[in-house]
This record gives C-alpha cells, structure tokens and sequence, in this order.
C-alpha cells in the first residue's frame, strides 16, 4: 500500500469514527421513536386506545402538526423565526430554563408552574428542525400559555412593541393587509390598532393566511401533555 | 510523507530554472486563482454590507423598517448575510488559496483549468440563489445550513470537481515527499463533501426525527469550522510563515501532532450546543470534551510557528503577509480557546451571542486573516504588478486587527452577560435582551466602522491589482524598509520571480 493511501485510510478512520458515533448510531436509535397513542377510559374502566370508529387513532403524544399549523410552521422556519427563538427547555440540572415563568405561564391558569424539559418525542409533533439558533427572544416551547387569545399574539407578531416597547423583535407587517371596511361593518377579525399604527379611517388591518396559519402553529405550542418517557409517574397522577 | 525532508523548505533564493518554474506555473494558474479571489472578494463586499444591515436590525427592528422591505426583517437578512460570507467569501477565497499553494508545493503547472472554471460558475451560482432564495422566503432554520433545499447538490458537486482536481494535483507532484501545507489541504478536500453530503441528507433527504436535524445541524457547523476552514487557514501560515522567514519548519514532530490531534478530534465537536437538551446527555459531553482538546494542536503549532519565526520577529514590522499571517496564527489560539470557553461554561452560553462571538472569531479573525495575508502575496505573482500603496495595505491591517478582536470579545463577553440574565429564572426575557442588546448596538459599530471601512479599502486595492494599476517594479511592496540586521537573508515578500 502506498503511502498516500495509508494517508487516506487514517483521514477516513479519525473522521469516520466521529461521524459514525455522534451521527449515525443516535439517529438509528431514535428513528424507533414513533408517537405514541393516547389511552382512554372506556365504560368498563378499562384503558383503550382512542378510535373515530374506521380504526384510525384519534390522538397521539406528542399532538401531530398537520393541516394549517403545518402551513404555519414553514412561515416560522422561512421567516427565520428560529434566529432568535428557541423551542427547547434544557433540564433542569443544568440550566433555569424550566423555572422561568415566562416561559411557562403567564395568561392561562392551567399551565404548571414549573414547565418540563422538552424530550426526543415532543419533536416528533412538527416537521422541521425547530430547536432554535440563539435566545434574542423567548423560548416558544410554551408560548401558547403566553397569550390569552389569538387576537394577542396577532398584535405581537404584527408590531410587538405595542405590547412591549422595549421590544427588539421585527414587525411582521407584511403579513397582514389593509383593506376597505365593507358594507356590514369591520371585520371580527380585524386588529384592534390604536395610535399611529391604527389605520386610515375606513379602513382595517386583517391577518393573512399565513398569518393565521403562524398563529395556528404557535397557538398549539404547549407542553400540555404528559412526558410520555415518564409513564409511571404520570398513571400514579391520574388516578 | 514520513520523513525530515517533509518539511516545507523552499528557499528563496533559487536556480534561474526555479525561478521560471515558479513564474510558469502562476501563469497556468491565472485563470482560475483570479477567478475564486474576484468573485471571493465581491461576495466579501456583499456580505459585509448584509452584515451591516443585519447587524443594526438586530437591536433596532425600526431600522430599514419600510412593508415593501419586510424581507430585510433579521429573521432573513442575518442568514443571507452569513451564508453569503461563509459560502461566498471564505469558501472562494480558501479554494483560490488552495489551488495556487497545491500548484507551487506540487511543482505542477496547471494543464485543464476549464473544470475548475465551470466548477466555480456553479458554485457561485449556487451561492447566488442560495442567499437570494432565504430573502425571497426559502430559508431553512440551521445555522450555516439556510440555504433553500435545491442549493445544495449544486454546491456539492462543484466541490466535489474541485477537490477531485486537486487530490489529482497532488497526486502527479514532482517530489514523492508531501509538505505539511498538502496534508492540510488533502485532507480539507477529503472531509467537507462528506461532512457537507451527511449533513444535508439528514436534513433534507432523508427521514431523521428533528433532534437529530438539529444535531446534525450543530455539528456541521463545528465540522465545517475545525476539520475546513482550520485546515485551509494553517495551510496558509505552513506554507506563508517558512517562505516569508526562508527557513524550514521548526518541528516536523510539532506538525505531526497537530494535524492528527486536529483530525481526530475536529469531528467530535459540536453537540455541546445542547447541553442538558434533548440528546442523549453523553453525546453533548463528548463534544464539550473534544471542543476542550482542541487546545492541543493550539500549543502544538504556537510553539511550531513561533520557533520558525524566532530572531526574524522584526519581519511582521515589514511584510504585509507575514503579519495578517500571524495576526491570523493568533486567530487561531483565539478560535480554539473561545471554543474551549462556550464548551465548558456551556449551559451558559448556548444559545447565546457568545456563538455568534465564536463564528467571527474563526471566519473573520483567523481565516479571513489569514486568506487577507494569502492574496497579499500571490496576487502580486500571479497579476504581475506590486500592491499599490503601502498606507492602503495599513488602513486595511490595523481597523480588521482591531475589528476582529474587538467584534469577538465584545459578542463572547456580551454572551456571557447575556447567559447569566437568562439564567436568573426570575427576571424577564425583555431584560436578558436588553442586557445584550447594549451589546448589539457596539457589535453594529464595530461593524460599520472598523470591519466595513477596512474591507473597502481592501476590496478598492484588490479591484486596482486587478486592472494592474499596481506598481510596475520587482521590489515588493513593504510596510517599512528592513534594517540591517535582517539583510543577511532574502524577504520573499513579493516580487514576481520570488
């Protein structure tokens, strides 16, 4: 053997290893990882697997994305999103994230006081890589907690810092429209700007598709389920 | 590639035959060196102009804040902006820098340049609807990684021609022995379309749950820096350094060790991202370990590069090359420290701006630097006319020297600042982002001062050589007259013949 391919065996074999150890084995591992069905009480008391009836099961852990929260999380990922958020609650060993209230509750009462770190499966639910670049901005793990309805996060992502003066968050403007307030009056889902941002008299800012496809997505972004790596505990609770 | 005489040792001074030689084959090389540097350069002036704009964006959405702009948001423009600077300017100017060493330590003239040519067409034009598709709204969400999905075979097989001409290269060399300079660059070669190719088909082709994305993410990102831009940068200074100096490599051992503790421990990196995260915990401590160990091959060549130099320190005084070059070799120390640091304090600056510190440290700091004092001496040799003016050569040093060092301990101590006040689980996030916002509003400065001022002043004397309106003479262009002292040996530093 030559020296140069001596020189390249030990090229592939100090790259190899690394890329063996660190990429393919752990993606084999956790390409087992499917969701898992969610059980319900039939009459008898005794645990069943949720059905509509044709055989298909009607709700899995994680909640799957599909339809416009689907459409929505593409807007996350093209409007670069991802640069400042993050989806991901470290645990808590090592670091705060899931002690920090705003990123758990703040609107609704039945969100847990201290959020849980996120798992392998909770990303099953979406379609993309979304754990995040850097924390410019919150964590979104939770952000449905954050707001009380829609209309909320329409505004934030409209102008946040109308909520928020403070705010260094972009102005999504582009994906809303102005539009001529027809006969009957404006619009339920009109947003309701005041000030300088408040439009012309006559006239009202409505969200886009794909404004409401983001809100769709960030809306259903709630670790409201049980961490299914955690079964025991989670049946102890239930009963 | 086992024995003493490995050791890069080209003498300056030489037969008149070693001198044509040199001269033919820049000539063989002109096309496609010129080629990788001009477009290398316009990308640079891109980038550093999205850089600006996404730097201000950062902490003042208001700026540039018109709805027909919207896809100037940061959300876009930083990815356009970053991927324009690494794919545009560091990976052309590293393959121009690449093909022109290869040519010389192989002794080769350069006989087909068309495959590079029409490699480098398509890489541009890769690069060129990669950035225009993240501002039109195609971007995908990893860092590095933001290119539109149909980008990436175009970039991988461009590379892939590229690489294989100049493993071919380096395989009809001249002297059966390698220098320490083609290891490095064989091997940059050999790694990035695998780590390219496994990172991409993870992301996109293949089926792989979205924490491995992400990993798979994390960890090209790491690669790209330790085991592509690390090898092509000291492949620079190992060839830069001993020509400049006109003596051998100190320690044929000291290469050795480096290059192998590089090779083994580069791909290891990058997991360490999510600490306590989602990953199998031992996967994000191996990383963090491997982020640690690369502080190895840093004692390794500071020692090797400092003895090589040692008693002709005097020359970084006068040759514009030997000192981006060494700024550069100090980039490097830096590179691997920072990385080091946001390993061990990682569950503190993870997602911080700290990384954003460590990306400019490495591109800017130390490749850029490097690749800046790489073109200071080949363009001379291959456009065949000296660098204009020797006060253009300082205002372009000492505002990057000061940018790069200024722009990577501002983000790497505003990271830490920033870490800390997302730690502290009882304040808002709104202050976490104004504590680094304050941070922010000095990194814009740094940007549109320093970094944009010193690469206009760059990119002007670059276009000047281009149109030769250099200095029509053999005397290199120095930043000061050599004392005495050093007129025991030759400076290398220009001088078409050389």
């Amino acid at each position: 053997m030559n020296k140069f391919r001596v020189f390249l065996v030990g090229l592939a074999l100090t790259f190899g290893l690394p890329w063996f150890f660190l990429l393919i084995v752990p993606t084999l591992q956790m390409s087992r990882l499917a969701p898992l069905p969610v059980y319900e009480l039939d009459e008898n008391g005794q645990k069943v697997i949720g059905e509509d009836g044709k055989g298909n099961i009607v709700s899995y852990y994680p909640p799957l994305s599909s339809g416009s929260k689907t459409k929505g999380e593409e807007i996350y990922v093209r409007e670069g999103c991802a640069q400042c958020h993050s989806q991901l609650i470290r645990d808590p060993r090592v670091a705060m994230d899931s002690y920090k209230r705003e990123w758990g509750s703040v609107f609704d009462s039945m969100a847990p006081l201290q959020t849980r770190p996120t798992n392998q499966r909770d990303y099953l639910a979406g379609h993309y890589p979304v754990l995040g670049i850097r924390r410019l901005g919150g964590d979104l793990s939770n952000v449905a907690y954050r707001y009380g309805s829609r209309e909320q996060m329409h505004l934030m992502i409209y102008d946040s810092r109308i909520a928020q003066p403070s705010s260094i968050m972009p102005p999504y403007r582009f994906l809303y429209k102005t539009r001529k307030i027809e006969g009957n009056g404006p619009s339920v889902r009109a947003l309701a700007l005041t000030g300088d941002l408040a439009p012309e008299p006559g006239y009202e800012v409505i969200p886009t598709g794909d404004a409401e496809a983001l809100v769709d997505y960030l809306m259903a972004l709630k670790k409201n389920y049980t961490d299914p790596s955690k079964p025991v505990v989670a049946d102890a609770e239930a009963k | 590639m086992t024995s003493e005489s490995t050791v890069v040792n080209q003498s300056n001074t030489g037969t008149v035959e070693d001198h044509l030689e040199r001269a033919a084959i820049d000539r063989s090389t002109r096309l496609p060196v010129v080629f990788f540097l001009t477009s290398g350069v316009a990308w640079l002036a891109v980038s550093i102009l999205l850089g600006v704009i996404a730097s201000i964006k950062q902490h003042s959405p208001g700026f540039l804040d018109w709805d027909w702009l919207g896809f100037l948001n940061f959300g876009r423009v930083q990815p356009a902006f970053i991927n324009a600077f690494v794919y545009g300017w560091c990976f052309q100017v590293g393959i121009a820098v690449a093909i022109w060493i290869m040519a010389r330590l192989s002794r080769v003239e350069l006989k087909n340049p068309v495959t590079l040519i029409v490699a480098g067409h398509l890489w541009n034009l890769g690069v060129s609807l990669g950035v225009l598709g993240i501002l039109a709204g195609q971007g995908y969400s990893l860092e590095f990684l933001e290119f539109p999905k149909f980008v990436w075979p175009l970039l991988f097989v461009a590379y892939s021609a590229i690489s294989i001409w100049m493993v071919v290269m380096f395989q009809v060399r001249k002297r059966s022995d390698a220098y320490v300079a083609q290891w490095y660059i064989v091997a940059a070669c050999f790694w990035f379309p695998w780590i390219y190719l496994t990172a991409n088909m993870m992301i996109h082709v293949l089926p792989v749950p979205g924490v491995m994305k992400s990993a798979a993410g994390a960890w090209y990102k790491s690669s790209l820096i330790y085991l592509f831009f690390v090898p092509i940068g000291l492949a620079s200074s190992y060839f830069m350094i001993p020509k400049i100096v006109g003596r051998s490599i100190y320690s044929y051992g000291l290469s050795m060790v480096a290059f192998w503790t590089i090779a083994g421990v580069g791909a290891w990196t990058g997991l360490q991202k999510f600490l306590g995260g989602p990953l199998p915990p031992l996967l994000t401590a191996i990383s963090g370990s491997a982020a640690i160990l690369m502080l190895i091959p840093v004692v390794a060549i500071g020692i090797n590069h400092f003895m090589t130099v040692r008693g002709h320190h005097g020359l970084i005084q006068y040759s514009p090359t030997l000192r981006f070059t060494f700024f550069g070799a100090i980039g490097f120390s830096v590179t691997c420290l920072v990385g080091a640091f946001n390993a061990i304090f990682g569950s503190t600056t993870s997602f911080t701006i700290a990384e954003d510190g460590f990306n400019m440290i490495s591109l800017y700091f130390f490749f850029s630097m490097m690749m800046f004092g790489a073109i200071y001496f080949i363009l001379p040799r291959i456009v065949g006319c000296e660098w204009l003016s020797r006060r253009m050569i300082q205002l372009h040093f000492w505002p990057s020297a000061y940018g790069a060092i200024g722009l990577g301990l501002w983000l790497v101590v505003g990271g830490i600042w920033q870490g800390i006040s997302l730690e502290a689980w009882d304040s808002s996030t709104i202050s976490a982002a104004g504590t680094s916002g304050s941070f922010l509003v000095g990194k814009s400065f740094i940007w549109t001062t320093f970094i944009l001022f010193s690469n206009v002043v760059f990119v002007l004397h670059f276009l000047m050589m281009l149109f030769r309106l250099g200095r029509r003479t053999h005397e290199p262009t120095l930043l000061g007259h050599p004392q005495v002292h050093h007129a025991g040996q030759q400076l290398a530093d220009g001088g078409a013949g050389a």
